[in-house]
């Protein structure tokens, strides 16, 4: 299966729910926006239906663009060899407040570890089911406990001390 | 010797036996950890100075941290510290542990700029990473500032 059938199948199989499929520069990647209230469906679609066999998910990372936060899901179809990028954005409601969007670590289960990382730097809440649950606090496993903000945040700004330590160092 | 004072001669013994017979324990926190195991290979060979590498802090006399000390690593550190028994000395090698080096404060977040915010240290040791020949020209400049003769605080002027 080459570029062009592929292309052709997904906007077969995903007409609505696209907002953009467009090619990769030279590669032979494709990459498919979708909205995040629909990626859990397009998730399902693309790891079930035979002819596109998305079974692996090879690599997920969010990326901050201004306010928005762009969830891309890179993903391999071992028997064709094919590769496709997943993409959707969300907005979180303020610069501070958290962002809420599906998680899809049911249909991959790999992405959980990915997961709970970008929700705890990016400060973002991954929600099973169809609406987010009443989750105020983030389990902080990577960031000490009691840190506040999310570091990777392009307005986050360093705190000036932490646990009693003061974060400057001495003689400046 | 300006500041030093006299004791008797058990008190140079003890000394003697102190500076003499290191028993160490390294915190290894990133890449300069490597560099103590140089150290006490078979090329530079630091057991002859007396020091032996232990695996307990009860039961050693000096604790060599080298590499970034973050503020989750932070406390673990200093409980590490509080386990060794008086007497007991602190080396720190790389520039990690010195200052935050390159992931100073206004670089990083999430690293402690200086291990002597958490525990006192006697010796630093500069370096990215320092040579073996710098750990143990800093381990000699500690068995002299054991000894009484403070190389380490002489005034440059």
């Amino acid at each position: 299966m080459d570029i062009i059938e592929l292309k052709k199948r997904l906007t077969e199989a995903l007409s609505e729910k696209i907002l953009e499929l467009a090619q990769l520069g030279k590669g032979r990647v494709l990459s498919v926006w979708v909205e995040a209230k629909h990626i859990n469906e397009v998730a399902l679609l693309l790891r079930n239906e035979s002819y596109l066999g998305f079974s692996v998910l090879e690599n997920f990372f969010v990326a901050q663009l201004d306010s928005a936060f762009l969830l891309s899901y890179y993903l391999r179809a071992p028997k064709t060899g094919m590769e496709l990028i997943l993409r959707a954005s969300i907005v979180p409601p303020n610069p501070e407040g958290l962002a809420k969007a599906p998680s899809i670590r049911e249909v991959w289960p790999m992405a959980e570890h990915q997961e709970r990382e970008s929700a705890e730097l990016f400060g973002i809440i991954f929600y099973l089911g169809l609406s987010p649950a009443d989750k105020k606090e983030i389990k902080h496993s990577f960031l000490p406990p009691g840190w506040q903000g999310f570091p990777f945040r392009k307005e986050y700004k360093f705190p000036e001390s932490f646990s009693g330590i003061q974060h400057q160092r001495d003689g400046l | 010797m300006e500041s030093s004072i006299y004791d008797s001669t058990l008190g140079r013994v003890l000394r003697w036996a102190r500076y003499s017979s290191f028993w160490y324990i390294s915190v290894g926190g990133g890449c300069c950890a490597d560099e103590p195991l140089h150290t006490v290979g078979c090329r530079y060979d630091l057991e002859r100075f007396g020091c032996v590498p232990q695996s307990e802090p009860r039961q050693v006399d000096l604790l060599i941290v080298n590499g970034v000390i973050t503020y989750k690593a932070a406390p673990y550190l200093r409980a590490f510290y509080d386990q060794m028994l008086a007497p007991k000395y602190v080396m720190s090698i790389g520039s990690c542990a010195n200052c935050g080096g390159p992931f100073s404060s206004d670089i990083s977040y999430s690293v402690v700029p200086g291990i002597n915010k958490i525990i006192p240290v006697d010796v630093y040791v500069p370096g990215c990473p320092p040579r073996p020949e710098a750990i143990m020209n800093g381990l000699l400049s500690l068995q002299e500032k054991i000894r009484g003769h403070h190389r380490t605080e002489k005034k440059i002027n």
